[in-house]
């Protein structure tokens, strides 16, 4: 042992005690007290002990006691003469209270020379003597050991309060003797610092980070003081912090709104927001994270949201996407802060969905369908793509575009004559990609118009309606043979599918079924044919294939004229009946004419050197086949030969004129009972194939008219047996909770129409289906 | 493996094993809160008889796990006492007693552990007159307070 | 004549035997009456033991002549303060009138009243005046100090005053707060004293020492007060110790058990939920009220004791010869029978439970499990006194259990034991303390006192339940009153509320009577229950 060891003070020499705590703790660095830690261990064991010497024939005298104990300050004489009788654990007692009153007085000396320092120097202060004082109680507690052992131990045992471990003792007595005298003041030091670094100053955080970390340690569960609470630190840091972080912002922003804009405030306070998150990890505790963010966003947004709000649609206007995506990210921290944004962005959209299909609309009633739904996709696509990028693809945000959408989808200006007129012109647009000839050339490009067609669709309310036409130009398109590819019908089926369900859908898939079905029956036919017929009848045999088509599945009306057709066709076909009913016996076929084709040549024409040839459908072959036999023929030659009606005959005839197969006498007269015809041997054109099937007007517009008559009928059968099958399953129901049930179940389809469906229920209770009883009950019957 | 010096009251040095010394959690703190300066610690209230019975158990409880807790399930065989502890612990009262007041001050808690369980084993079983003798004891009861205390006491039998 | 209450009591209560035989009596070891079957595997209603008269049950069994205090008495007698051996150390018969008299109080305090009953008249009929040589011989303290030399005094005790004796006791050991220990005095004088190193230990590791004795054995820190004013003042007021006492479970509550722990054979029942306990280890517990202290919620709360054995001694009176007389007459011979029962609990929840004639001294030190297991194999008589218990046996040795002890055995029935619960029933109506009525519809332990015993029954189609409630021994008014009352320990006292035997072929009840049945008293037995 070099150094000098200080002398051990007498056990019982209260002195020694004293000088224990005065020397640990006016040392500032805790290897200068090398030479008295042992000692003053020993002092304090001594001590604690010294019931020893009493035992051992010293005595206990009352003059030796009051000097062990000579009070160091204001000791009161009853104390005093109290420790005559205090037994031998009371020496623990006596000196954990002589602790206690030391570290009183050297804390009361640190607070007069706190009173000569001021702000950022009061910091550094308190800081200094924070530092000392809790090394040095890490010394002094280890010091005291003895007494943390024997005497505190048994006394929290049994339950006391107010009596803690060494270390404790200090903190509680810093925090009572010191800490409650110029915590306040520290606090100003610490805000003023922080509202310095607010307004751009530099300053030294880490002040700041350890007097957080005091503030932290003084927290002591009363119950436990082994454990710490943040109490301390939120009532005298945390409280006057966020105060103070209030009046500030609260300031800021009053001041800020007044000179700038609100899309300059928005960027100012997500900035400010930023910033005192990051303070948090700087040097403030985690506990204030949530305070400090509720009161900046509650002084910095809640307080100005109605202004902010208010920019909103001016924003939308201009399409200011960034500024919109903070003003998202502004309020949507705050609660409720969005709402009002949704209505201001639903009625927003649904206002640019009308004014594009305005635009539409203003050329006149011929628009080609592309046009239309181009039209609803690029809003609906603007406004999807603002709700992904400004506000996260929120759903609430989506909820808005979607109500926007269906609402500009279903009611707008082209809708106001009819309300399936969405639907319809959809599906001409769908059927305008898939027939052969559009003019999307890519297969890919084709695809993804397709699924823009499903997203205009999903808006769709008359979806019943989408399908009849969807179906029906399908059905042209297979018939004829006219789809662009058969992947992509599949495809588009299977979208149709996945968003309505497989009933939906049913009929379009037997139609391709059908197809093939078809197709493997005209390979058997040929088979057949090879088989059964002879050279000569083959010769005379026109070469053709047949399609069988279930009534049910198609969306196709028997002939509306009698038809004679001409003799070669007459008995292909009916050679083809013949194979087809041995095969399927009780079927009954209906030959469909106006969907038959075919092509003819015109060896007449001298002219050509290859000889034309003309595709017509069965009807102008009807008429032109009749020119085999005579060059001129009378309207009643002819229609008593096709047995066609004039509203088929003479569109037709019309066709054949204008295309100068055959030419009118009189010169350019129209198809009329006066009229009569003459073969065209000058017959001219460019093409070797000439295409006369062309669709006639009137019938597009028949075909429309029917079709929506017959979703009319669709709809009320679809309504009674939505009935049926709920009443046979509940029995019993009221009136109203009936009309709901049944919107519940068709609205997919269609959006309902209450007195329809009412109508419907009478209808079925007349066809005593269901029948009325008492107190507005509807039962079923069975 | 470093070693320390340890200083007995009568001045006699004694070259410890670290770790062994760190059975004492006096000694343990001390080094820790002054590093080990390779000078010598005092121990002015241990003898050399005393520190070297001491430094032995240490020895051989080097190795020992530290004790969890203070708490009674390790008590609850109070009277256990590992053999090779019970031969430790045969030496006269006097120094049995110093171990104790040793371990006591230089907080081995194991040590002070078996020592007071030791004396605890001599206690069992013996009247109060027995007990006196055991341990030296004068009665500094009249016979009026003894009857008192008896009295007061007599629930404790546990008859 | 005059100041012989104590004879006064033994005469009246002679004569109220003698009444009492007059009446037709036909009460033998009791029989069950079966009772309606109840619905539920619980006995059917309170029984009538529980219907009995608290202050009955409460009172000492044979006179105002306290038993207790009788044997506290006769304790003091004895050098051995605690656990009473059980052997037959009295082997001399009684020759003088005050033996027959000493003897005849001793059996009294047991319970024979039959053996008692003829000390006595040998007593009385060699020395009319024997009740007052006895009174000079043992009580005289009570009223005179002995002259006795007195201890001289130590170093620091100041001279006693007479009037020192109305000094409350708390007070007085309050008192003792610092006197350091005090040295033995030199055996010859001028030399130097024996060494007394415990002298110079300081109080923290008395204190140490001193948990360490308590919990080892309480009784052992009672006696330690006993040995100087500072380890009297350490006794009393070290509350931290009697916490640990309490909360450990060799002695303390972590011991009882609130529901069973086992099976009739003491096989471990095992359960997922923790056990309840009352002070808990791992929890900051409370001071239950209206208590002040946990010495006190040791003394008070009811307690099972491992350390030795409860045994209830039964006297009845059986006709002799004449029994054909309807009316018997003064000289007309008895018989009065004399049986007991007894009862050794286990901490594991485990008890066993005998009812045989033979005497305490003949059986109490061989009850355990295993000797009643060993009793029952037929051909094994090579038995050890008793794994457990074995360190303890007297000569060190291990001795072959007496066969009279081994026939006695053989009747111990296994079985398992549970205390009421501490804490409130949900119904506040069926708290404890409360004086129990005729209702039947009552949760069977409605008093925290209460214990419930399961037995083994006579044969493994019966299990015997025994619903028991812990009583503290009665201190006289007398007594009450002085400045220093006794003190004695609490809860050593099971009385009986029910006992019935449950068939469990049949699922049905039957009772049985309790006519002549006493209370249990606690009796320590050397050994038992330290390991």
């Amino acid at each position: 042992m070099s150094r000098a060891m200080p002398p051990v003070p007498h056990k019982d020499d209260l002195d020694s005690t004293t000088w224990v705590y005065t020397r640990v703790l006016d040392i500032r660095s805790p290897v200068d007290q090398n030479p008295a830690h042992h000692s003053n261990f020993r002092a304090v064991h001594n001590f604690c002990t010294s019931q020893k010497a009493v035992s051992s024939g010293q005595g206990l005298q009352q003059g030796q006691r009051g000097g062990v104990f000579s009070p160091p300050s204001n000791h009161s004489s009853a104390s005093r003469t109290g420790l005559t009788w205090r037994q031998a654990h009371l020496l623990g007692e006596e000196l954990y209270k002589l602790l206690g009153e030391y570290l009183s007085r050297h804390l009361s000396d640190v607070f007069d020379k706190s009173q000569t320092h001021t702000e950022e120097g009061l910091l550094g202060f308190y800081i200094r003597e924070w530092e000392r004082y809790t090394t040095a109680a890490k010394y002094v507690n280890h010091i005291f050991k003895y007494l943390n052992r024997h005497w505190v131990k048994r006394e929290i045992d049994e339950g006391k309060k107010n009596v803690y471990d060494v270390y404790t003792l200090h903190l509680v007595k810093w925090k009572n003797d010191f800490f409650e005298n110029v915590h306040a003041k520290v606090m100003d030091a610490v805000l003023s610092l922080i509202e310095k670094q607010r307004n751009g100053e530099t300053i030294e955080q880490s002040q700041i980070k350890s007097i957080v970390g005091s503030f932290v340690s003084l927290g002591l569960d009363e119950n436990d003081s082994s454990k710490s609470t943040l109490e301390v630190y939120r009532k005298y840091f945390q409280e006057p912090f966020i105060a103070a972080t209030e009046v500030y912002y609260e300031n800021e922003s009053r001041q800020f709104v007044a000179e700038n804009s609100v899309v300059e405030y928005m960027k100012k306070a997500e900035a400010r927001l930023d910033e005192e998150k990051a303070r948090v990890g700087l040097y403030l505790h985690n506990d204030v994270t949530k305070s400090l963010t509720d009161t900046c966003l509650a002084v910095l947004v809640t307080a100005h949201s109605t202004l902010l709000r208010d920019e909103f649609q001016v924003l939308l206007d201009n399409e200011r996407q960034e500024d919109l995506a903070r003003m998202y990210r502004l309020l949507s921290r705050i609660k409720d802060g969005l709402d009002p944004l949704r209505t201001t962005f639903e009625n927003h959209v649904r206002r640019a969905g009308l004014a594009a299909v305005e635009k539409v609309a203003s050329d006149g009633e011929n628009f080609e369908p592309k046009l239309y739904v181009d039209a609803l996709l690029q809003v609906h696509t603007r406004y999807q793509n603002l709700v992904d990028d400004a506000f996260n693809g929120e759903s609430e945000f989506v909820r808005s575009l979607d109500n926007a959408c269906r609402e500009f989808v279903n009611r707008n200006r082209i809708c106001k004559t009819s309300s399936s007129k969405s639907p319809e012109l959809l599906a001409k647009y769908a059927d305008s990609l898939l027939k052969k000839g559009s003019k999307s050339a890519e297969e890919s490009e084709l695809e993804e118009m397709l699924v823009q067609i499903m997203t205009v669709f999903k808006y769709i309310e008359d979806k019943d309606v989408f399908q009849k036409f969807y179906s029906k130009n399908l059905a042209k398109r297979l018939v004829h043979v006219s789809s662009v590819s058969d992947d992509a019908e599949t495809s588009m089926i299977s979208k149709l599918k996945e968003a309505c369900g497989f009933e939906y859908t049913n009929k379009l898939q037997r139609m391709f079924q059908d197809m093939q079905i078809s197709k493997d029956l005209n390979n058997n036919y040929k088979d057949w044919q090879d088989k059964v017929l002879d050279d000569d009848d083959r010769r005379r045999m026109a070469d053709a294939h047949f399609q069988i088509l279930g009534t049910g599945f198609w969306p196709l009306n028997a002939p509306t004229t009698p038809f004679l057709a001409p003799p070669e066709i007459v008995k292909t076909a009916e050679r083809f009946q013949s194979f087809y009913f041995d095969k399927h016996s009780g079927r009954k076929l209906t030959w469909l004419w106006q969907l038959c084709k075919g092509e003819i040549k015109a060896n007449y024409i001298k002219s050509a050197k290859v000889p034309y040839t003309f595709q017509v459908s069965t009807y102008q072959m009807g008429i032109l086949l009749l020119f085999n036999e005579t060059d001129t023929l009378s309207y009643s030659e002819i229609e008593k030969a096709t047995t066609l009606t004039s509203e088929i005959l003479d569109p037709n005839l019309s066709i054949l004129l204008k295309a100068k197969v055959l030419i009118a006498s009189p010169e350019n007269a129209k198809p009329e009972p006066s009229t009569s015809f003459t073969l065209n041997y000058n017959f001219k054109n460019k093409k070797v194939k000439v295409n006369l099937n062309i669709q006639i007007k009137s019938e597009q517009k028949v075909e429309a008219d029917d079709t929506h008559k017959t979703i009319e009928e669709d709809r009320k059968l679809l309504l009674q047996s939505a009935i049926v099958r709920i009443m046979k399953s509940r029995k019993k129901m009221k009136h109203v909770q009936l009309v709901q049930e049944v919107i519940q179940q068709v609205k997919s389809r269609f959006p309902p129409k209450i007195p329809d469906i009412k109508k419907n229920i009478e209808a079925l209770m007349e066809k005593d289906y269901i029948e009325r009883m008492d107190g507005d009950e509807i039962s079923y019957i069975a | 493996m470093s070693a320390i010096t340890l200083t007995s009251s009568d001045g006699i040095e004694m070259s410890v094993d670290r770790t062994t010394a760190e059975r004492s959690v006096l000694i343990k703190n001390m080094l820790d809160d002054l590093g080990d300066s390779g000078d010598a610690v005092p121990l002015p209230n241990v003898n050399e008889a005393v520190l070297k019975k001491v430094i032995e158990w240490c020895e051989h409880h080097k190795n020992d796990a530290p004790s969890a807790s203070d708490d009674d399930d390790n008590r609850r065989k109070t009277t256990d006492i590992d053999e090779w502890d019970q031969k430790f612990m045969q030496v006269d009262q006097e120094m049995l007693f110093e171990i104790i007041l040793a371990a006591n001050y230089l907080d081995i808690k194991a040590l002070l552990d078996v020592g007071c369980k030791t004396v605890a084993n001599m206690i069992k079983g013996k009247s109060p007159e027995e007990i006196r003798k055991t341990f030296n004891i004068q009665n500094d009861f009249t016979p009026e307070e003894e009857d008192q205390i008896r009295r007061e006491n007599e629930w404790a039998e546990d008859r | 004549m005059e100041d012989n209450a104590e004879l006064e009591s033994f005469r009246r209560q002679w004569r109220e035997e003698v009444t009492r035989r007059s009446r037709p009596k036909t009460s033998t070891p009791p029989a069950p009456t079966p009772t309606a079957p109840p619905l539920s595997r619980l006995p059917p209603t309170r029984h009538e033991a529980s219907h009995r008269n608290e202050v009955e049950e409460e009172g000492p069994p044979l006179a105002s002549f306290d038993p207790d205090e009788l044997a506290q008495q006769v304790g003091e007698l004895s050098v051995e303060p605690a656990a009473e051996d059980f052997s037959r150390r009295e082997a001399v018969e009684p020759t003088s009138a005050l033996e027959h008299f000493e003897r005849a109080v001793e059996k009294e305090a047991e319970g024979n009243l039959g053996d008692s009953l003829s000390h006595y008249r040998k007593a009385y009929r060699l020395d009319s005046a024997v009740d007052k040589s006895f009174r000079n011989k043992h009580y005289s303290h009570v009223w005179k100090r002995p002259n006795q030399p007195t201890p001289a005094p130590a170093a620091t005790a100041q001279p006693q005053p007479a009037a020192v004796e109305t000094v409350p006791t708390h007070e007085l050991i309050a008192s003792f707060a610092n006197i350091p220990i005090p040295q033995a005095e030199p055996l010859i004088e001028n030399t130097p004293p024996p060494p007394c190193p415990i002298a110079a230990v300081p109080s923290d590791v008395i204190v140490e020492i001193l948990r360490h004795v308590a919990l080892d054995d309480p009784s052992t820190f009672g006696r330690m007060a006993l040995v100087c004013k500072r380890l009297a003042y350490h006794f009393a007021y070290e509350q931290h110790i009697w916490k640990r006492v309490c909360q450990d479970s060799k002695f303390g509550f972590g011991g009882m058990h609130y529901d069973f722990a086992c099976d009739l054979l003491g096989l471990p029942i095992y359960t997922l939920g923790p056990r309840y306990t009352p002070f808990p280890k791992d929890k900051p517990v409370e001071i239950p009220q209206p208590l002040s202290s946990w010495s006190q919620v040791f003394q008070t709360l009811p307690r099972v004791r491992f350390t030795g054995v409860y045994i209830s001694t039964v006297n009845y009176t059986r006709p002799g010869a004449t029994a054909a007389y309807s009316n018997v007459s003064w000289n007309s011979p008895i018989h009065i029978v004399t049986y007991y029962r007894y009862l050794r609990f286990y901490p594991d929840g485990s008890v066993v439970s005998l009812l045989t004639s033979t005497e305490p001294v003949d059986v109490v030190p061989y009850i355990s499990k295993e000797n009643v297991m060993a009793a029952r194999t037929p051909g094994n008589r090579k038995h050890q006194r008793n794994a457990s218990d074995q360190g303890q046996s007297l000569s060190g040795a291990t001795e072959p259990v007496p066969a009279v002890a081994m026939a006695a055995l053989k009747h111990g029935l296994r079985g398992r034991w549970h205390l009421a619960c501490l804490v409130d029933t949900p119904e506040p109506s069926d708290l404890a303390w409360k004086p129990e009525s005729g209702s039947g519809e009552k949760p069977l332990l409605s008093d925290q006192r209460d214990i419930l015993i399961e037995t083994e029954g006579v044969d493994s189609r019966y299990v015997h339940t025994m619903h028991l409630s812990l009583r503290s021994p009665t201190i006289p008014k007398a007594a009450q009153a002085s400045p220093a009352p006794p003190n004695p320990p609490k809860n050593t006292k099971l009385v009986w509320k029910g006992f019935w035997s449950y068939n469990r072929m049949t699922d049905d009840w039957g009772e049985f009577g309790l006519r002549n049945d006493r209370a249990y008293v606690f009796r320590r037995v050397r050994g038992w229950g330290l390991e």
